[in-house]
């Protein structure tokens, strides 16, 4: 997978030697990927206290990334959905 | 109550002529029908046996509906017997997602809330069917309240994980969990699935049958569970795209009672041919290339090779990349599914739900101000313009159903599981990694759904561990005929829409 990923270097190629920096934008692969090393991500926690954090974390992301739009005030068909 | 919920039963060998009636599909149980092969009672207990005795072992039924299912049955071969058979779906069983209210049955809404909870009505759906002689047989299993505060786990349902038949380790999908499975592992030829966004693609993708998601407005909700008005649509999932044909022309129609019905009626009118040639289709090689799981990849690739062969143009074509689609989505079913359980959610009742982040996710969703779920309407409108655009150059767009097989069901499902995006079980169908780095469509689910279009998902191979892939067809509203004939098409070229899940 990924051959052009790889090709522009922004995947890693194995484990970077100690004592190296890990080059700008060899990024190791996200968990799952099979024919890389991969860095497995912590689980995430059940907590009631973090769930409830991480789900107002959503609803605020989904904020910002709304208002980041900067949506014009112009005239535009009403809010009722249609197809 | 007078209907059985789901009882785990023993077990009976694969094979035989029952097993080959189990599989015949609604057009070829039509046809048996029709030459009185076999009669609708007959059908209606072979169904009700395999609901009760395999439906357990995939987590599918929330009830099996033995005495309804007979008394229809047995009038519709009555009125057969006297000459006034009523086409296609006459006499055929089929089961209903759990957020469909059937008079006398259980509807739990897939959560715990509500498992005594037994309506006196039928949706208009249901009526509907049974007007064109449709037995129901069952109702079947879901994520708790279609899963519109976000879930994390598969267990996250009153039935428990769905499971794909295809290995009962992986998950069925959501949130018609049960509608897939038991349309794969043949308890019921056909089945009401529903769709807020990715909740009809991904239990069909997941599980290996085809499903469609009808145009917003094209079937009627009434008396069918509300999670997002703006964006809620019943469909039918079945072996074949020839099927989901003959059943959507049953489900579909005007509805005075839903005053979103858009007043339209279905006819299956297959195109074909040349004018299948004809076609210009609009693909992303990133979705398999770069959006998909490496696992997926070559499933994926070997089924768009075979679409290719049908001779149409295919173009290079994807969404606008600048628009919010993944938060504009979760904006709507946040701040309408809050809503729409307000009562529950501030209720002591509401602790029973099985999913922690489900739970969270709807009490957050209280808070979604005004003005973002107006702003998330207008993204709409965007997207809306955008694929009026994309469908003025191509006449559909086609992308991986999901880019990946499905997960094992002890995974968190709000964890990328790798390169393959929509592999991770996002329950919206949005994407979770907008780092990519060439066009897509991979946020075709959330976007396709935000602009109420319609769509068929259709198996197009299996992963080396045998679990199924499939494509996905998007189209203008109302085009459900040239989707579901692209569909047709490939499953003449195909046989993986006909395989059997192991045992089976």
């Amino acid at each position: 997978m990924n051959a052009n990923a790889r090709r522009r270097g922004q995947v890693s190629r194995g484990p970077v030697p100690e004592g190296r920096k890990r080059p700008e934008g060899d990024k190791p692969l996200p968990y799952g990927d099979s024919d890389q090393p991969t860095e497995k991500p912590e689980p995430p926690s059940d907590e009631p206290e973090a769930v409830k954090k991480l789900s107002e974390e959503n609803v605020r992301k989904a904020s910002e990334a709304l208002r980041a739009l900067k949506l014009p005030n112009e005239a535009e068909p009403c809010t009722v959905f249609k197809p | 109550m007078s209907e059985r919920r789901a009882r785990p039963a023993g077990g009976r060998g694969a094979g035989g002529a029952d097993e080959e009636l189990a599989f015949a599909g609604v057009a070829g149980l039509a046809g048996l029908l029709r030459r009185k092969k076999v009669s609708a009672v007959e059908l209606t207990e072979l169904f009700l046996e395999r609901l009760e005795r395999r439906g357990p072992t995939y987590n599918a039924v929330a009830a099996v509906l033995p005495e309804r299912g007979r008394r229809e049955a047995q009038r519709v071969d009555e009125r057969r017997r006297r000459g006034a058979g009523r086409g296609t779906l006459d006499g055929i069983p089929y089961g209903a997602k759990d957020l469909v209210a059937a008079r006398g049955a259980p509807t739990t809404w897939g959560a715990p809330t509500y498992q005594d909870r037994v309506l006196d009505y039928d949706a208009a759906v249901v009526t509907k069917l049974q007007r064109a002689g449709s037995v129901l047989a069952a109702k079947l299993a879901m994520v708790e309240l279609a899963g519109g505060g976000g879930y994390r786990y598969a267990s996250a349902s009153l039935q428990g994980p769905g499971l794909t038949p295809w290995n009962t380790a992986h998950w069925s999908g959501g949130s018609s969990s049960g509608s897939g499975a038991a349309v794969a592992a043949g308890l019921v030829p056909w089945a009401i699935g529903s769709e807020t966004s990715g909740s009809i693609i991904t239990p069909a993708s997941f599980c290996g049958v085809t499903g469609v998601r009808p145009t917003y407005g094209l079937v009627s909700r009434r008396g069918a569970m509300a999670l997002a008005w703006t964006l809620d649509k019943l469909g039918p999932m079945a072996r074949s795209a020839e099927d989901c044909a003959l059943v959507l022309e049953g489900m579909a129609g005007p509805d005075r009672g839903d005053p979103t019905s858009s007043g339209k009626q279905f006819r299956w009118e297959p195109v074909r041919g040349r004018e299948l040639r004809r076609l210009k289709i609009g693909f992303a090689p990133a979705d398999i290339e770069e959006m998909a799981a490496p696992a997926a990849q070559e499933g994926l690739a070997a089924g768009l090779k075979v679409l290719r062969a049908v001779g149409a143009k295919f173009v290079e074509r994807t969404l606008p990349s600048d628009l919010p689609y993944g938060p504009a989505v979760s904006t709507v079913i946040f701040a309408e599914g809050s809503a729409a359980f307000a009562q529950l959610i501030e209720s002591p009742e509401f602790e029973t739900l099985v999913d922690a982040k489900q739970k969270a996710g709807l009490r957050a969703g209280l808070s979604v101000p005004a003005r973002d779920h107006i702003d998330a309407q207008r993204v709409r409108v965007r997207i809306q313009e955008a694929f009026r655009e994309i469908f003025a150059e191509v006449d559909v767009l086609v992308s991986g159903g999901r880019g990946a097989a499905a997960p094992r069901i002890e995974e968190p499902l709000d964890v990328p599981r790798g390169p393959g995006t929509r592999s991770s079980m996002d329950s919206r169908g949005q994407p979770e990694r907008p780092e990519a780095q060439r066009p897509n469509n991979a946020a075709l689910i959330a976007a396709g759904n935000l602009a109420g279009l319609p769509a068929v998902c259709f198996p197009c191979g299996f992963t080396a561990e045998g679990l199924p892939l499939s494509l996905q067809v998007v189209g203008p509203p109302f085009s459900e005929n040239l989707l579901l004939s692209v569909a047709a098409w490939f499953q003449a070229q195909s046989d993986w829409h006909l395989r059997r899940p192991p045992g089976l």
